[in-house]
């Protein structure tokens, strides 16, 4: 658990300090601030923004320290806290904290009064050093060759990655600030100086360059840590790459589109634009965690005896009828101790067992896509179909420890006291909620704004969480193996939760959000009924 | 939803996330080796640099008895290696336990076993 804990965190920080970073090239790039001049509105907004992202990232990077000195003192059965503060890491991450929270003071100071340029200068170079550093927490710093490289190709890729994604949260942030004083804008007798046209074209400029960077110092670190196209589809580092880049493809599309619109019209942008922003915001902010995920796996190029082939990793997607039947639980319990035990193996009952509980859960995916489909055909019976999910979720109540109440010998409550148990239960109960909530958004029990936004927004953080989270049960290869099958889920998962993002935000988009996240779900659906452990 | 399909996909499996980011790539005594006498030492390469006064190796024998293995020498190997003293062992089966701390901050475990012939 504290693996996962330590990849989140890693995950907010480094979207945290991109906001501070990114915050700090809006308004020099974009909002062209002035030194020596008491900071207008959005300028206010993004100083202020760029205060509380650094604090954030100073907070839990110090979160990060201490996950990670637990960890240890569980390792040791004690906390080796002097020699934990004699490591690179640790003194890194001490001084990041510290770091960070000057940068958030400074900028919190400069919000409120006019700044001489040392201000600015130190606000900027305070950032870009918040957000490069990283890199000495990263694989680069670990490495046994390359080392000095590595950190300079890993600085430059954070930092153009946080002048991107931050540059996208501050663009967003400025619509709705102008959606909050649009009639105080009107009113301006200069409409020239508060148009949104030259900062969106300005910020599209920087966001093309800030990508040219990522591209080319991801492609070099690619190269370094992934080594030859077979580690693309044979290890769990390779595919995690090629979420990223297939992530990164979607976001340049709409990036794209929307550069393509700034261009070709002169006057003030149309909304699809800033639309278009929060979703690729959205993927930016997933890419980030998806990052934060590599660094808890090994290099591909260091996976050399634990490789899956091509044609392993093509089993996993091969077509075969599901199934349907499960073994007896007590067979499972004879031959497996999956809650207590060691786990040193997966025993075939126990693959049967986790097949059966895919393709079921598979089941109720496919018919809750076919019945959303049906309802935005027209079938207004099929609104209900949310209520699908609480099948699924007693399904997983009964099934998805078998240890455990209703099945296996812990009692309810002594159920509840293993953690494993707890996490699951804890989800069961969320995706309860999940279903009476969007049941009754759609049923008209409660008002579509905002309760409807709930929807994309747990699809798409969920997809995140599915992408970031690590199977590290056995050894390398069958990782690998179920990752392999997780990751175009958790992708599809993300893809269908800004489709219905966009059917929420941009009705004038027409009917491709609405059939592209249905379309989603039909494909997660399936690929769970032909999942594969074996 | 996708909490949900997480569900149905990752916790199915009974997956516990791990980190896996040291990678063990060469050990002596190697991986279920049967070795004459008992080893001086074990020594372990791993695929990155670590933390070698955060790092630790123990062995167990087959009824769960422990053995410490202090890390020797931690400036006379590559970074990347570990080299643990080994007290004498009697014949059996044992089982190399090792946790280590790599430099960017990920604490890693792992094990394996080799037979000590009688």
């Amino acid at each position: 658990m504290a693996g996962f804990v330590d990849v989140l965190l890693r995950g907010l920080i480094l979207v945290l300090a991109s906001v501070a970073l990114g915050g700090v090239a809006w308004l020099r790039f974009v909002l062209r601030a002035e030194p020596h001049v008491k900071p207008d509105g959005p300028t206010v907004l993004a100083l202020r923004a760029v205060a509380v992202a650094a604090a954030g990232a100073g907070a839990a990077q110090a979160v990060v320290v201490l996950v990670s000195l637990g960890a240890l003192a569980s390792a040791h059965g004690g906390w080796p806290a002097a020699e934990f503060f004699t490591t690179t890491f640790a003194l890194t991450a001490a001084a990041r904290v510290a770091w960070a929270l000057g940068v958030a003071a400074l900028a919190w100071r400069m919000a409120s009064r006019a700044c001489p340029g040392a201000s600015w200068a130190a606000l900027a170079v305070g950032a870009t050093v918040l957000v490069a550093s990283s890199a000495i927490l990263s694989h680069a710093v670990a490495r046994v060759e390359y080392r000095a490289p590595l950190l300079a190709l890993d600085a430059a890729h954070q930092v153009a990655a946080a002048v991107w994604v931050g540059g996208l949260a501050h663009l967003t942030l400025y619509a709705a600030w102008r959606r909050r004083h649009a009639a105080v804008l009107a009113t301006l007798p200069d409409p020239v100086a508060v148009a949104a046209g030259p900062l969106v074209r300005r910020f599209s400029t920087l966001a093309f360059r800030s990508m040219a960077g990522i591209v080319l110092a991801g492609a070099a670190l690619t190269w370094m840590y992934v080594g030859e196209a077979a580690a693309f589809v044979g290890t769990a580092y390779g595919i995690m790459v090629l979420s990223k880049v297939l992530l990164l493809i979607a976001a340049l599309g709409l990036a794209y589109a929307n550069m393509r619109a700034v261009r070709e019209a002169a006057g003030e942008p149309a909304v699809r634009l800033f639309r278009f922003v929060e979703v690729e915001l959205g993927l930016g902010i997933t890419i980030l965690f998806a990052a934060a995920s590599l660094t808890s796996l090994p290099p591909a190029v260091d996976v050399t005896i634990d490789r899956a082939t091509v044609a392993e990793v093509a089993a996993r997607f091969r077509p075969a009828p599901p199934r349907l039947t499960s073994p007896p639980i007590d067979e499972l319990l004879r031959a497996a101790d999956p809650l207590m035990g060691r786990q040193v193996a997966r025993m075939p009952v126990e693959r049967a067992w986790s097949e059966f509980n895919h393709h079921w859960a598979g089941l109720f995916v496919v018919a809750m896509a076919i019945l959303a489909m049906a309802e935005r055909a027209g079938a207004r019976a099929a609104r209900h179909w949310p209520l699908v999910f609480l099948g699924m979720a007693a399904f997983l109540v009964v099934r998805s420890d078998p240890r455990a109440w209703p099945l296996g010998p812990a009692g309810f409550w002594e159920s509840l006291t293993l953690p494993d148990v707890l996490q699951h239960r804890a989800f069961v109960v969320l995706v309860v909620a999940f279903a009476v909530f969007e049941w009754m958004v759609r049923t008209g029990r409660l008002a579509e704004r905002p309760w409807a936004y709930v929807f994309p927004l747990l699809c798409a953080v969920g997809g995140g969480l599915l992408l970031t989270h690590s199977h590290a049960m056995f050894n390398l290869k069958d990782e690998f193996l179920i990752e392999v099958t997780h990751a175009p889920i958790a992708i599809l998962g993300v893809f269908a939760g800004w489709g219905r993002w966009l059917e929420l935000r941009l009705p004038e988009a027409g009917g491709w959000p609405a059939w592209s996240w249905r379309g989603c779900l039909a494909a997660v659906g399936l690929l769970l009924l032909f999942y594969r452990e074996g | 939803m996708l909490l949900g399909l997480g569900l149905a996909a990752g916790l199915a499996t009974w997956a516990t996330p791990a980190p896996a980011h040291s990678l063990l790539l060469a050990a002596t005594p190697a991986p279920d080796a049967v070795v004459a006498a008992s080893p001086p030492y074990v020594s372990l390469r791993f695929n990155n640099r670590v933390e070698k006064r955060l790092s630790r190796v123990q062995l167990v024998d087959e009824r769960g008895r422990v053995a410490r293995a202090p890390i020797a020498g931690a400036d006379d190997q590559p970074a990347e290696t570990l080299r643990a003293v080994v007290p004498p062992l009697a014949p059996g089966l044992w089982r190399v336990e090792w946790h280590v701390f790599s430099t960017d901050g990920h604490v890693v475990n792992g094990s394996y076993g080799f037979r000590l012939a009688p």
